[in-house]
């Protein structure tokens, strides 16, 4: 995976949603050859177009896509979803490869996390001889060499905060060695590798997805396809009682709210949040933000939004509140009522009807800002 | 003797600091040996010979830094006024009318302190009377009437003026976040209270599109979409609400309390300029504040707007971040646990009115060696 905001991945990441549209040339209108160049290549995009919905399994509570183009596409699309076996790419099978049939490629996230966790346990146990060798001299009371020692620490001060933009080379990576005795199962042959992967989606990603119409998802008590209002009622029911302040609907209202400004939207989990936002996507930058949601009734202290902003605040993001106020429950409940399977503006007139209010918390320190 | 900024610095640079008596150095008389060892980022563990005896190198350092412990406090404390100046730092206490007055009002502190009357009588909120009787800058007298001559009445104990001028809890927690404030640097003033405003903020701004536009967006949906922006917008609209009426008007029970400046040598209390932050103060064990409170907080605050730079285009996450615009106010909770005290700054934010966060361009990204224009982003789906 080369660095964040590589031109590789300018040029990689260059569509945000799984959906394609029609990219035309320059037109020059005094030049009657720009004229053919732009309807050649307006008809010859729209016959690529029309390609059908990927086809997302939702088994046990969950969307799964299984095979591999697909869940790439997925992803290089807007980011969505998660490689089971991954950090969040699905990568798994190109570690494998490389693990258990030495084949190149461009290294992942996770190998490049590896190494760099090891440089950083290499620059700890440099450190530590410079503590020693401290102790020695301060035993000697040897100012000379402490101011030495000093100079030493700087220089290694400076190389560890350069582990943080290494960029290793593959043969570099220390790769497992020994072949365990289950990988044997995974090697189908000389150059196959079982592929044990899937992508997950959230309810909420399925949803968007399949409102866009980019994936299809199969009802298996029906048969047949859902429509975007048929999942968003299951979805909608499995979480709690369907009452203005379901924790479904408000999700994938926030979750709306955001992705429809065009930010990259990722849960919040493991920020005690619950959504981050890229402004591009996780391969350019770390998320600027981290979105809780608070319901209008909910009754919390100061302690638990100031823990969730110490959380946040250490990986340098900020916190925003997003406030959701909900509608009367006999209003909720006509527009919930006249929900219509196949009328996807139902869905939108029952969002609509909630309030979304922003609000960014930080925590100030007097003795940083008086300058 | 006002407070001076550059002596706040030993309140300490984080709340878990331990005293650095080197900072002190400059302030203390007959002390010109300023080689004190820099504190490390680690925390301090003397090196012990096999003896168990500290170290020549630790021994020197440790000595040299007490020495400047003993500089610093050897400087003077307690009452700073002169005897002679005294009548001129006497703050009389009016219990049973609850005021706090001095008659011949002199001192630096005046500049961001107390009200001077027609009269030439300086009064004073609680909150400056304990400040300053507490720092040593004034003394305090019980008021009397008619008025004799007391100078020769010994003035009220620390703990006296606390246990007349404090009323309940909410004032010592009131007290607590002035003080510290003060002690920073800041110019802290009580605000002005400013009457309710129903206010109507117009949000999800996209909703509100011209018939020639939504048109335009219609025929782009049905023949064929060229820019992803445009499907955005597109989604945007769906949940888009054209206008939202939203009256904060209610009794709320949070007020703001203090205006706070920055330190400013311009800075005239007769003449305040917009503050840099306004205060709430807030116990720790009350519930967070409903979003209405917050709201109608915001929409009285008038706080100076963080200046943001215009950065390239697309979303100002500044903007987002620190406010910076008259749409997005900010108002500091000063949360008060027992005499801890945390400040939350909470700003107004609006992504729906920044717009869409992708770029267009993003598709089209510059390479070194092609021409403009002439890149042509991937359009295969990759497969493997």
């Amino acid at each position: 995976m080369p660095p964040k905001g590589s031109s590789e991945h300018l040029q990689k990441y260059v569509q945000p949603l799984p959906v394609d549209i029609i990219q035309l040339p320059e037109l020059i209108p005094h030049n009657p050859l720009s004229w053919v160049i732009v309807i050649y290549s307006f008809l010859q995009q729209s016959m690529k177009m029309k390609k059908s919905p990927i086809e997302v399994r939702y088994e046990n509570m969950t969307f799964k896509v299984d095979t591999l183009p697909e869940m790439k596409y997925l992803w290089d699309h807007g980011f969505f979803g998660k490689g089971i076996l991954s950090r969040s790419e699905p990568t798994w099978l190109d570690r494998t490869e490389r693990r258990l049939l030495k084949t190149n490629g461009s290294l992942t996230s996770e190998e490049i996390v590896k190494e760099r966790r090891r440089l950083r346990e290499e620059f700890k146990t440099e450190r530590k001889k410079l503590d020693d060798l401290e102790r020695t001299f301060k035993l000697e009371n040897n100012l000379n060499e402490l101011q030495k020692l000093e100079s030493k620490r700087h220089l290694l001060t400076e190389k560890r905060t350069l582990i943080n933009k290494t960029k290793p080379t593959i043969t570099e990576i220390e790769s497992d060695k020994d072949m365990r005795l289950e990988d044997k199962e995974l090697i189908i042959s000389d150059t196959t590798i079982k592929r044990m992967e899937y992508l997950e989606l959230m309810p909420v990603e399925s949803l968007f997805l399949l409102l866009l119409n980019s994936i299809k998802i199969k009802n298996p008590e029906t048969g047949s396809n859902y429509t975007s209002v048929q999942l968003f009622k299951k979805l909608a029911t499995q979480c709690g009682s369907i009452t203005p302040d379901n924790y479904f609907i408000t999700q994938f209202l926030i979750y709306y709210h955001y992705k429809s400004l065009g930010w990259c939207v990722k849960s919040g989990m493991k920020f005690s949040s619950d959504f981050i936002l890229y402004e591009r996507g996780p391969p350019f930058q770390h998320a600027e933000f981290a979105i809780t949601i608070v319901h209008d009734k909910q009754v919390k202290d100061f302690t638990y939004y100031g823990s969730i902003n110490r959380v946040v605040g250490v990986v340098k993001k900020t916190m925003v509140l997003s406030f959701v106020q909900s509608p009367p429950l006999s209003v909720f409940q006509e527009s919930w009522d006249a929900l219509s399977d196949n009328k996807l503006e139902t869905m939108f007139d029952l969002l609509k009807l909630y309030d979304i209010d922003e609000i960014s918390y930080k925590r100030w320190s007097p003795s940083r800002t008086r300058e | 003797m006002e407070v001076d900024p550059e002596l706040a610095i030993t309140y300490g640079n984080d709340d878990e600091d331990v005293q650095d008596w080197s900072l002190l150095s400059k302030f203390t008389q007959g002390t010109k040996s300023n080689n004190v060892p820099k504190r490390g980022e680690k925390d301090f563990e003397p090196v012990l010979k096999d003896d168990l005896q500290i170290t020549d190198y630790d021994l020197s350092n440790l000595n040299s830094s007490r020495q400047l412990m003993y500089d610093a406090l050897r400087s003077q404390r307690g009452l700073v006024s002169s005897l002679k100046n005294l009548k001129s730092s006497t703050i009389y206490i009016n219990s049973l009318m609850g005021t706090y007055y001095m008659k011949k009002p002199k001192g630096k502190f005046l500049e961001s302190i107390g009200k001077i009357d027609k009269n030439g009588t300086c009064w004073f909120n609680f909150e400056e009377v304990m400040y300053l009787v507490e720092r040593g800058s004034c003394i305090g007298k019980l008021h009397q009437e008619p008025e004799i001559d007391d100078s020769l009445k010994p003035p009220l104990s620390l703990e006296k003026v606390y246990s007349i001028v404090l009323k309940n809890p909410e004032d010592y927690n009131q007290f607590q976040v002035y003080s510290m404030l003060k002690r920073t640097g800041y110019i802290v003033m009580r605000s002005q209270p400013t009457d309710y405003m129903t206010v109507s903020t117009p949000t999800r701004k996209t909703g509100v599109f011209s018939f020639f536009k939504k048109v335009l967006r219609l025929l782009q949906r049905w023949l064929f979409t060229t820019r992803y922006s445009a499907i955005f917008e597109y989604l945007q609209s769906l949940i888009a609400k054209d206008i939202r009426i939203d009256t904060t008007t209610q009794e709320s029970k949070y007020k703001i309390t203090y205006d706070v400046w920055k330190p400013n040598t311009k800075f005239k209390k007769t003449q305040p300029p917009v503050p840099d932050y306004q205060i709430v103060i807030v116990d720790a064990h009350e519930p967070f504040p409903t979003v209405k409170e917050i709201k109608s907080l915001l929409a009285i605050s008038n706080t100076k707007p963080v200046t943001i730079k215009q950065s390239k285009k697309g979303v100002n996450i500044n903007r987002l971040k620190f406010g910076g615009n008259d749409e997005s106010k900010s108002v500091v909770f000063a949360v008060v646990d027992s005499g801890l005290i945390n400040f939350y700054n909470l700003t107004g934010c609006d992504f729906a009115a920044e717009g869409t966060s992708w770029q267009d361009s993003w598709m089209k990204p510059r390479t070194g060696v092609s021409k403009r224009g002439k890149s042509r982003p991937r359009q295969n789906r990759k497969t493997k």
